[in-house]
């Protein structure tokens, strides 16, 4: 027991080396601009998701006829779609969806990852061998066009997207864990561990793992905008979010047989939706990196 | 002569990835939701027919003799049947794959030396506004999603200022193509000497490339430019400036010249992202590339369509990433094969 506790306070000083205690603390008293505007973004689609529903009155599946296509007014601010149904309330109950589908594979596909990664770096050497062999062959399809194939192939629902996008992603974040645990595993604490005959797992999964959590949470950041777009893009192809759910992607491809004849409205604003939020989310990554004054 | 012993090597080590992902795409599109003997002669038939249409498809035997039946005939470059189009899926690839790299070739070709120059730019001059506009530049290409681009591209240039043809593929509805030479219709239409259709071709392509430039420069000019900004700092560059030369003389001969490693990988990047966004583009602009023969041999069921462009494309993947890595070599000469 007495040992353990040894261990775990040892560690944190091998990580933030380098910094002098006074620059470390100004660091952490001013929290950085993009991760202030980043997260206000984040805010401010938790709110619209819940009022603005809530404000109009008017149900995001809800079918209005005799309101079809309807430019936007003070009616309805963003316009209706073909079926008469309200933009912006569409678009604001998105997000719940579309942030559903992103932190859903992206948080899967990172502790698959990380589990993965953990496991090559730890086992003997042709296991480790078979398994980054496996990852390869995932990695060698275009993203994409994988997770297409793959929400095809097992129905297309949103269980099946979040699924497909984070099989994915999880290569990444299993080399990098990997990698890692490897580079962790030569230093002096792990080699302590590993003298007082700690179980291996143990040593890598309560010493050295955490330890290699950073690069993960980078990673995290960097795959939402990821997500988001393939999530997107699979829904307009008409393999993800079927109708008649409001996802961004969904409403694009239903918007985007009126592009040509002028009704722009349906298609613009999710769009516009997806790009403040990827936004918002290079912001968050950016400031979660000047943060932890790693930069 | 080195080198291209490494490339042999890793051409040989490709195979094993592809014989994994041979049994990934075959069981996946086994899996596929859907009966293909019933969705190509509809359901109101007999069962007689049906299993008589299975035997023909070979859909009768058990799931490992189809596999290594599947990957016998890939060998003899037979991709198998589309029932869907009537014809050997080698014979729709011949008019598809042209469509598809056209697109993306031409893309590269301005995406690439536009990314370099925008980047280097922007961290040659550093916090002034130009390197501003850099940045939200950037911020804009790594956040549209490329389908909405198009489509907002079609609504400005299209309906609004009627600039360029409507989106229906490669030609106007009413041209017949060109004859079949190369496969990129602004070859063909020039060597059958017929201008007016090649100035259509280039009109036609003029949206979907300027969409995919857009969104693929973006990782270019940011790797460009933090590779650059680290580059412009360093010792060597201050002992150049300190020497007189002059400062494009510097950016443009010796730093760009060491900033090459991250860019050439962020080209391969790129490249390999740009396979699976032109299945997006194919959609919006009808463009009958291979994307969209993917997506409307999945809509029907309809397999060995989608295994073949799942394979090239994973094929295509593998290459892109075996060049980058062999031009590390001719980029640095200090990388000796291991």
């Amino acid at each position: 027991m007495n040992v353990e506790t040894t261990e775990k306070t040892q560690s944190p000083p091998l990580q933030s080396t380098g910094a002098t205690p006074a620059a470390t603390k100004s660091k952490r008293t001013k929290i950085p601009v993009s991760l202030l505007i980043g997260g206000s973004i984040m805010l401010a689609w938790l709110l619209i998701t819940i009022f603005v529903p809530l404000l109009i009155g008017r149900n995001a599946e809800e079918v209005t006829y005799g309101s079809k296509l309807l430019a936007p007014s003070a009616d309805y601010i963003f316009g209706t779609d073909a079926l008469g149904r309200d933009v912006l309330v569409r678009t604001a109950t998105a997000f719940r969806y579309d942030i559903v589908i992103a932190l859903g594979s992206v948080i899967s596909a990172a502790l698959i990852g990380v589990l993965l990664g953990a496991l090559a770096g730890s086992v003997p050497e042709w296991l480790d061998n078979i398994e980054m062999g496996v990852l390869d062959v995932i990695s060698a399809f275009p993203s994409v066009i994988l997770a297409l194939a793959m929400a095809a192939a097992l129905g297309a629902s949103i269980g099946t997207l979040i699924f497909a996008i984070a099989v994915v992603l999880i290569p990444q974040y299993a080399r990098a864990t990997r990698a890692a645990i490897l580079s962790e595993r030569s230093k002096p604490y792990a080699e302590a561990a590993r003298a007082m005959g700690l179980h291996p797992a143990r040593t890598v999964l309560i010493h050295l793992l955490p330890n290699t959590l950073f690069g993960t949470l980078t990673q995290i950041a960097l795959d939402l905008p990821t997500a988001i777009m393939i999530a997107a893009g699979l829904s307009f192809l008409g393999f993800g979010v079927q109708p008649p759910t409001a996802e961004w992607g969904l409403m694009i491809n239903e918007g985007s047989s009126y592009i040509v004849s002028g009704q722009w409205w349906v298609t613009f604003f999710p769009g516009l939706a997806i790009l403040t939020l990827v936004i918002a989310f290079s912001l968050l990554e950016v400031g979660i990196k000047r943060f932890s004054g790693r930069q | 002569m080195k080198v291209l012993g490494y490339a042999g090597r890793r051409l040989i080590w490709m195979l094993p990835t592809l014989i994994g992902a041979l049994i990934v795409i075959f069981f996946l599109t086994q899996a596929l939701p859907g009966n293909a003997a019933m969705s190509r002669v509809g359901q109101f038939v007999n069962p007689e027919t049906i299993a008589q249409v299975k035997h023909n498809m070979g859909l009768d035997k058990t799931v490992p003799e189809q596999f290594v039946i599947y990957v016998g005939h890939l060998f003899q470059g037979d991709f198998g049947h589309s029932w869907k189009t009537g014809n050997d899926v080698i014979i729709d690839l011949g008019d598809r794959l042209p469509a598809t790299i056209e697109l993306t070739l031409y893309t590269l070709i301005i995406a690439i030396p536009l990314g370099i120059v925008l980047g280097t730019l922007a961290a040659a001059t550093k916090g002034s506004w130009f390197d501003r506009i850099i940045h939200t530049y950037v911020t804009f290409s790594l956040g549209i999603p490329v389908f909405w681009l198009s489509l907002m591209l079609v609504y400005i240039f299209f309906f609004l200022l009627g600039l360029v043809p409507s989106p229906t593929g490669r030609l106007d509805i009413l041209d017949t193509p060109p004859p079949h030479i190369t496969g990129f219709y602004t070859l063909d239409t020039l060597f059958a000497g017929d201008t007016e259709m090649f100035g259509r071709a280039v009109a036609h392509m003029i949206l979907p490339v300027l969409a995919l430039v857009f969104v693929t420069s973006g990782p270019i000019v940011r790797v460009t430019y933090s590779t650059m900004s680290n580059q412009l700092t360093s010792d060597h560059i201050r002992a150049a400036t300190a020497s007189g030369l002059s400062r494009w003389r510097i950016v443009g001969r010796y730093a760009l010249k060491n900033a090459m490693i991250p860019i050439v990988t962020a080209v391969g990047l790129t490249a390999r992202l740009l396979l699976g966004g032109a299945v997006l583009i194919e959609i919006v602009f009808s463009w009958p590339g291979i994307g969209r023969y993917a997506v409307e041999s999945l809509l029907v069921a309809d397999l060995a369509p989608l295994q073949a462009v799942v394979l090239i494309t994973t094929i295509l993947t593998l290459l892109i990433n075996l060049v980058v890595d062999v031009s590390y070599f001719w980029f640095d000469p200090r990388i000796k094969v291991a």
